[in-house]
């Protein structure tokens, strides 16, 4: 009896102690960024990362000012006295920049990860028979599954930023493009350059990555509904897609949209992928301030953009600047902030499959 | 609705619709398999094409000399090593034996320094009064003078004493009671332009030197025994480096020249021509680099280095025997013990560097075996170094798997336990909440993890191994915030969810009917779980360790930020207590420097080449695992 309450005891322990441990750093990045957020206010969210200067005045007061506006300062008051001055890259100004950023790279990540993914889900779901063929589709999903987030990176660097044989549209095609067409009525050029450190390339490594996952979360959306539904419909004398097209895919949308936000949970809090492939400590403009061009052109050159992106830019803080009392309130209001969006994604995506799972019973 | 299930059977170049839209899917499930193969491929073009270019930097390595010049280095740092231990042991006895002295010593040091540093004007003041006053003995302005600066410095002196700090003379606490006092009592009768130590000072040099004379005589002829030979190295070193320079300015010889004189016949400006072409006249092209020629130098070096060589090991031994045989203190003790038994690798390594040394030829061919084995058992990763750039995988390799092994030691207790608790014991509602939980621990970012491991975990870790009562722990205290334990326990904390769910879904697969066989023989709740569900899901919770070790060996930014990144091998010999040095990791060694090397260089090589056995690793785990997984499947 006292045995078994024991390794009860034991077995309760192990678990609630991992969740205690989860929640205590859950607790302890709220309670350092929440005030840094009610402090600065919307100012964090809607401002762009700048260096911070801080001197004494002739008060021989601390003074604290983002070199935006210390420049203003200067010019204004050329007779000030200023004392002890340094400077703290990234610490001033707010977070908009890297959010920004972020947000593309998921969108664009998750606009090729969906596309591919469902229709990989179609395929092993609706269509492949049993085979050496499908074997060797599971394998590869697995071990894709499996692969370092790192060696992504090393890929997407490969592939996606230095393999010249991706197209961009451009006004100015670059001396290493290895193949240029005059783009008819305009004055630019498709030109075979490949995509650089940009929003597209770290989209699609985040999207490679994030493949398996949204396959197996479709497969399961799919499995679900009921094969009398594809039957129905094919006894109504549907084809094989018109049966899926209208019979399976409306009830397996809820499932699918749960697949999209576990995706974007995943995507979100990368960092390693994006370090090479897409990512910027820093850039003065939002990426669309800065793309030229009309059309096509303007959205090429809109995602050939590098960016910034907040996991990278809590690396930056954190790691490669030298740290100081003036840097802190940057690192934990940007820590807060990211790990609030990542477990709002998260939270969202366990209720609704929850939801879903409850739903699904035909 | 009728109208959109109509049959239509439209065919396009002889492919139907239907046929089309299956193609469509089925070609984005070969995606899957087209971007492995591309992995394997993209990786492993620049990994493969590292080989070849690493053999040829280690030709040139040798060829050049450098290697010559290493085995001495090895040599003369072997010693250094020893060296220190040698000094600890002095230092360690002259603390325990003759601690007052040195401490009197050292204080009276202090106060000197700080006399002469604060009350230099005084002194130089009093020094000239004195030297006039020695000119003009009879003058009675002079005299005036003379008192009036005595009094001066007098007055200073009082100032300095007052400043004088006894915690900072006397750091570690040496001098004994009331010594200090009569230290500085004593500064009143010490005559700044004479310098003449009281007589107490001069009593406990000597008592120093007579307690420590014969190890301090021992010590420094430990010290110099490799004097001559680090001489004869850093000669060479330098020769060694203007050879491998002209030798690596040759490869590109024809191409600079070439790049010259193209620039030259483009060039509007005549004077600019003229240069590029005198330029281009003074590069010479040499078929072949005379390396028998230029490294001539190190073959008549051979005899000398053997002669040094040999003088070492005399010298050695000649220091080694003036050591004192049993020395006062328990550390100066282990120390020289430590010392006696490294010696006979350490003259063993010496000997075989020796004969490396002796053997070197710059023509002797490089193996490519022995290059390839250079990367993979290499014990140095060193990078944009002047001298050489050594790729050797094992500071990596060996930082990545310890901190694997202590987070899978972490996480897996806990996970299983969770696992085990979840799926057989909790209620229902404990399950509908920790399940969820855990998929939440499972969704936080990587780079946060790394954070709360700088700012939070890393400090608590370090106070906590400054407690006195913890000291007997290996490895506390901890000279490091950010090392192996600290990066072990983030990466414990995110492998628990994937372990978790793993282990849940094997508990899962275990047929009801052994639960319920095992029940209705009379075993209890417990004793089910522990003998009969537990062992038939064993080969699930195996499977479930090893994706574990995958997502772990494979985790980057927490390891970039927490693990310290020392590119060293941890040093073993405290045992269990390496866990508390930093080290670096094959993922944070890509994370790191990739974005700042040059494409296609040789480092960029190595790094795709790290990255690829990361990949490696990666498949193999998951192949075993999954393997695992259908073998012991329970039919």
């Amino acid at each position: 009896m006292w045995r078994d309450l024991t390794g009860y005891a034991i077995f309760a322990f192990c678990t609630y102690f991992v969740l205690l441990c989860a929640f205590y750093i859950f607790f302890d990045i709220t309670a350092k960024g929440l005030p840094v957020l009610m402090d600065k206010g919307t100012d964090f969210l809607t401002k762009s990362p700048e260096t911070l200067v801080v001197f004494k005045d002739e008060a021989d007061e601390i003074v604290q000012m983002p070199m935006s506006e210390y420049s203003v300062f200067r010019k204004d008051n050329p007779a000030a006295v200023i004392r002890d001055e340094h400077t703290h890259s990234y610490s001033a100004g707010g977070i908009m920049g890297p959010l920004v950023g972020t947000a593309l790279l998921v969108i664009v990540c998750m606009l090729v990860a969906l596309t591919t993914g469902v229709a990989t889900a179609i395929f092993l779901n609706e269509y492949a028979r049993k085979g050496r063929f499908l074997n060797l589709v599971r394998l590869a999903i697995m071990n894709l599954a499996g692969v370092p987030s790192i060696v992504f990176g090393l890929f997407g660097l490969g592939v996606f930023c230095l393999w010249p044989w991706l197209p961009v549209l451009t006004y100015e095609p670059s001396e290493s493009a290895v193949l240029v067409f005059a783009v008819p009525f305009t004055d630019g050029w498709l030109s075979f350059q490949g995509w650089g450190t940009s929003i597209l390339a770290g989209g699609f490594t985040l999207a490679i990555m994030v493949l398996p996952v949204i396959i197996t979360a479709c497969e399961e959306a799919l499995k679900a509904v009921p094969m009398g539904f594809r039957e129905a419909a094919m006894a109504l004398g549907a084809t094989k897609w018109q049966a899926i097209r209208t019979a399976v895919l409306p009830y397996a949308k809820p499932g699918i949209m749960t697949a999209s936000i576990l995706g974007v949970t995943r995507v979100a809090g990368e960092t390693a992928p994006i370090m090479f492939t897409a990512a910027l400590a820093h850039k003065g403009a939002l990426p669309w301030q800065e793309a030229k061009g009309s059309g096509l052109f303007w959205l090429s050159d809109f995602l050939t953009q590098s960016v910034q992106a907040l996991p990278y830019h809590i690396y930056t803080v954190s790691a490669r600047i030298p740290q100081s009392e003036y840097t802190e309130p940057m690192q934990s209001g940007s820590v807060f902030v990211f790990m609030l969006l990542v477990m709002i994604f998260a939270g969202l995506s366990i209720y609704l499959r929850g939801r879903y799972r409850k739903n699904l019973k035909w | 609705m009728a109208k959109q299930f109509e049959k239509r059977d439209r065919r396009f170049l002889g492919i139907g619709v239907q046929s089309a839209i299956k193609g469509f899917f089925g070609g984005n499930a070969l995606l899957s398999i087209a971007i492995l193969l591309l992995i394997c491929v993209f990786l492993g073009k620049e990994a493969f094409l590292f080989f070849p270019d690493h053999h040829k930097g280690l030709q040139l390595y040798r060829k050049s000399g450098q290697e010559y010049v290493d085995g001495m280095k090895r040599q003369v740092e072997d010693h250094a090593d020893l060296n220190s231990l040698m000094a600890q042991a002095y230092f360690a006895e002259k603390a325990d034996i003759a601690g007052r002295e040195w401490g009197v010593v050292d204080a009276f040091g202090y106060l000197v320094d700080l006399a002469e540093d604060e009350g230099e004007d005084e002194i130089d003041a009093w020094a000239d009064a004195r030297e006039e006053l020695e000119d003009a003995e009879e003058d009675a302005e002079v005299k005036r003078a003379e008192s009036e600066a005595r009094a001066a410095w007098g007055e200073k002196l009082g100032e300095i004493l007052a400043k004088a700090d006894r915690a900072e003379a006397d750091r570690f606490g040496r001098l004994e009671a009331g010594e200090w006092e009569r230290l500085k009592a004593s500064m009143a009768e010490w005559d700044p332009v004479e310098e003449e130590p009281p007589a107490f000072v001069v009593q406990a040099e000597k008592d120093l030197k007579a307690k420590m004379g014969t190890f301090e005589a021992a010590r420094n002829a430990f010290a110099a025994a490799v004097g001559p030979l680090n001489d004869l190295k850093e000669t060479l070193r330098g020769k060694a480096m203007v050879v491998k320079e002209e030798a690596e300015a040759d490869l590109t010889a024809v191409a600079r020249k070439k790049a010259l004189v193209e620039g030259a016949a483009a060039s509007t400006n005549s004077e600019d021509r003229q240069r590029r072409l005198d330029e281009a006249a003074a590069i010479v092209i040499r078929e072949k680099f005379p390396f028998a020629e230029r490294t001539e130098v190190f073959y008549e070096s051979k005899p000398e280095h053997a002669r040094l060589a040999a003088e070492y090991l005399v010298a050695l031994k000649a220091a080694m025997e003036l050591v004192p045989r049993a020395p006062g203190s328990k550390e100066a003790e282990a120390r020289l013990t430590q010392i006696r038994s490294e010696l006979p690798d350490v003259l063993q390594d010496f000997s075989r560097n020796s004969v490396m040394v002796q053997e070197w030829r710059h023509d002797k061919p490089y193996g490519w075996w022995r290059s390839i084995s250079a990367f993979f058992f290499g014990k140095d990763w060193v990078t944009n170094s002047s001298w050489h750039d050594f790729f050797g995988l094992l500071p990596l390799f060996t930082g990545s798997l310890l901190i694997s092994v202590i987070a899978l030691m972490v996480a897996v207790p806990f996970a299983v336990s969770a696992a085990i608790y979840v799926n057989q014991l909790a209620r229902r509602w404990e399950q509908t909440i920790i399940k969820p939980a855990i998929e939440f621990v499972q969704a936080i970012p990587s780079v946060v993890l790394g954070f709360f491991g700088i700012m939070v975990l890393g400090t608590f870790l370090r106070e906590l191994s400054q407690v006195e009562a913890l000291s007997w722990v290996p490895g506390f205290p901890m000279a490091e915030r950010l090392n192996i334990l600290n990066a072990g326990l983030l990466l414990g904390l995110m492998a628990v969810p994937t372990i978790f769910t793993l282990c849940e879904d094997a508990l899962n697969n275990v047929p009801r009917a052994f639960g319920e066989a095992s029940l209705a023989l009379g075993a209890s709740k417990l004793q089910t779980v522990w003998r009969v569900i537990a062992p038939a899901a064993a080969s699930g919770i195996l499977a479930a360790v090893l994706l574990g070790f995958g997502r772990v060996i494979g985790e980057t930014m927490v390891v970039l930020l927490v693990a310290g990144n020392k590119i060293a091998i941890p040093d073993f010999s405290e045992g269990i207590g390496v866990i508390t040095q930093p080290a670096h990791t094959m993922t944070g060694i890509i994370a790191q420097e990739t974005g700042e090397v040059d494409k296609g260089s040789l480092h960029w090589r190595a790094l795709f080449m790290v990255g690829l056995i990361l990949f490696v690793i990666s498949l193999f785990l998951n192949w075993t695992a999954q393997r695992i997984i259908h073998r012991f499947r329970i039919a």
